[in-house]
């Protein structure tokens, strides 16, 4: 793979080192050797424990993947846990876990509905673990009276607010279900955070979803003029779940290349603008950090399991390998535990699949496929194979242009 | 290899920025390919979770539109 950056140079990538080199650099490079995947009965390195409280929620987000208008999700429902329900999960977590500190993550639905049980839990937790614990509630903000902002502050508890740029961007897909905005509600909360806890802005993560993705400049600029949002980063930018239901673009190189090189010149002239900041970081992260090495021998294919970190539980205390993971995908439960030959069959499956896609992938070491496309076809996975691609390729340039520009901090 | 670098920057130092995370220990190696050598397995390793902290995740594609 290589790339030529706007001032002539080309840089290519060897896959098998890991290095970037000057210079073109087109030879052919070995197939990758992948080992077998190894059958696995242990976790054993599980501390998080993400909690779908309820599948509840006020908000109808037009590109929410509980819409119902995905594949393999479910919908908006009534479904919520109970005291009882917390009770046996945190037996389960004594019997499962023995990293400490355990981290929740309190997830939904929009999990502040059912905020008795949001106390209940860390109450309960810190009681079990003698405060050897950690609490994140994944929340759109509405519901965050100051009341409950105090309680859950004073408790040092992180808060990861949705927020999608500021209120015209926001409130364009982030409504109810009249179709009413929601970020007059949110931008009421941190407003109130920031002037009451200004050191835990710092703590607390501002989650973007960015649907407005061609609008990105102009939400970076309206995000900088803003009192409140200036300086507050967006923590973690997502982009949205791909719907094959409604078709998901072949993305083409030279398009997304240009499109970054524009938004790379904008952020050139506003480095101080934390949005688009917040965005090359991200983009350029990957290849920022990747090891350069050459493996000496077959590499086992990545996959989260049994490496992760982190369950899922959901309403009905059934266990998935992640929050992301489609609901058909579980792999046990509460009150059975995992269920290690349906852990292995799913984990085999996708491991199997990559093996045959990847052995001559240029991208394969900065892939962000993960456990998650165990849903999709064959064809689904040749879009996601060439998106990964045109993506690995396009960050690439994107890291090259920021090196040379001296953008890379 | 065609070397076709420009003088109007500092090719060394924008290469070495670029390579700035070369593996030299052993061990390190071993603990990287064990995980299978893909830069978000590095990211969880380093920051013990793959989304929660604003590492890893999706990348941002603007391929996945709304239609």
């Amino acid at each position: 793979m290589k790339i030529q950056t706007r001032s002539g140079n080309i840089y290519s990538y060897n896959k098998q080192t890991g290095e970037i080199v000057g210079g073109d650099i087109s030879v052919q490079l070995p197939m990758w050797r992948f080992a077998p995947f190894v059958y696995f009965e242990s976790l054993p390195e599980v501390d998080s424990f993400i909690l779908g409280l309820t599948e509840q929620c006020n908000l109808r987000c037009t590109y929410c993947c509980y819409s119902g208008n995905y594949a393999n999700k479910r919908v908006h429902n009534t479904s919520s846990m109970d005291s009882g329900g917390v009770d046996e999960i945190f037996a389960f977590i004594d019997s499962f876990a023995s990293r400490r500190p355990i981290k929740f993550f309190i997830y939904g639905g929009e999990p502040l509905l059912n905020y008795n049980l949001v106390e209940y839990v860390i109450d309960k937790a810190r009681k079990r673990w003698n405060n050897d614990v950690s609490f994140t509630v994944s929340t759109n903000g509405t519901t965050l009276t100051k009341e409950r902002i105090d309680r859950l502050v004073v408790n040092n508890v992180i808060l990861a607010v949705s927020i999608d740029g500021t209120e015209s961007f926001h409130d364009r897909y982030r409504v109810d279900a009249l179709g009413n905005g929601s970020y007059s509600k949110l931008y009421e909360a941190l407003s109130y955070i920031k002037s009451t806890y200004p050191e835990y802005t710092k703590k607390m993560s501002l989650i973007m979803t960015l649907a407005s993705f061609d609008k990105i400049a102009e939400i970076a600029e309206a995000w900088h003029n803003d009192e409140i949002l200036h300086d507050m980063a967006p923590t973690m930018m997502n982009s949205l779940v791909p719907n094959f239901t409604q078709g998901v673009d072949r993305a083409d190189y030279e398009e997304v290349k240009e499109f970054y090189n524009t938004l790379l010149d904008t952020y050139e002239k506003h480095q101080d603008w934390v949005v688009l900041r917040k965005l090359f970081e991200s983009c350029v992260a990957y290849w920022k950090e990747r090891p350069i090495f050459e493996p000496m021998s077959a590499v086992p294919m990545a996959t989260c399991l049994p490496n992760n970190t982190k369950l899922y539980i959901d309403t009905n205390l059934q266990i998935g390998v992640c929050e992301k993971m489609s609901d058909n995908y579980r792999i046990g439960s509460i009150k059975d535990g995992i269920d290690w030959n349906k852990a292995n069959d799913i984990v085999r499956n996708y491991y199997n699949r990559r093996v045959t896609r990847c052995k001559n992938c240029y991208a394969v070491r900065m892939c962000n496929m993960c456990l998650t496309a165990i849903e999709y076809t064959d064809e689904q996975w040749d879009v996601l194979c060439h998106n990964e691609q045109v993506y690995t390729r396009v960050f690439m340039y994107v890291f090259c242009e920021m090196a040379e520009r001296g953008l890379i901090k | 290899m065609n070397t076709t670098l420009r003088e109007t920057v500092d090719i060394n130092n924008v290469l070495a920025i670029l390579n700035n995370n070369v593996i030299e220990e052993e061990n390190k190696k071993e603990a990287i390919q064990a995980m299978g050598i893909s830069s978000c397995q590095v990211a969880c390793m380093s920051y013990k979770c793959c989304t929660a902290h604003g590492r890893g995740g999706k990348y941002i594609q603007h391929s996945f539109k709304i239609k």
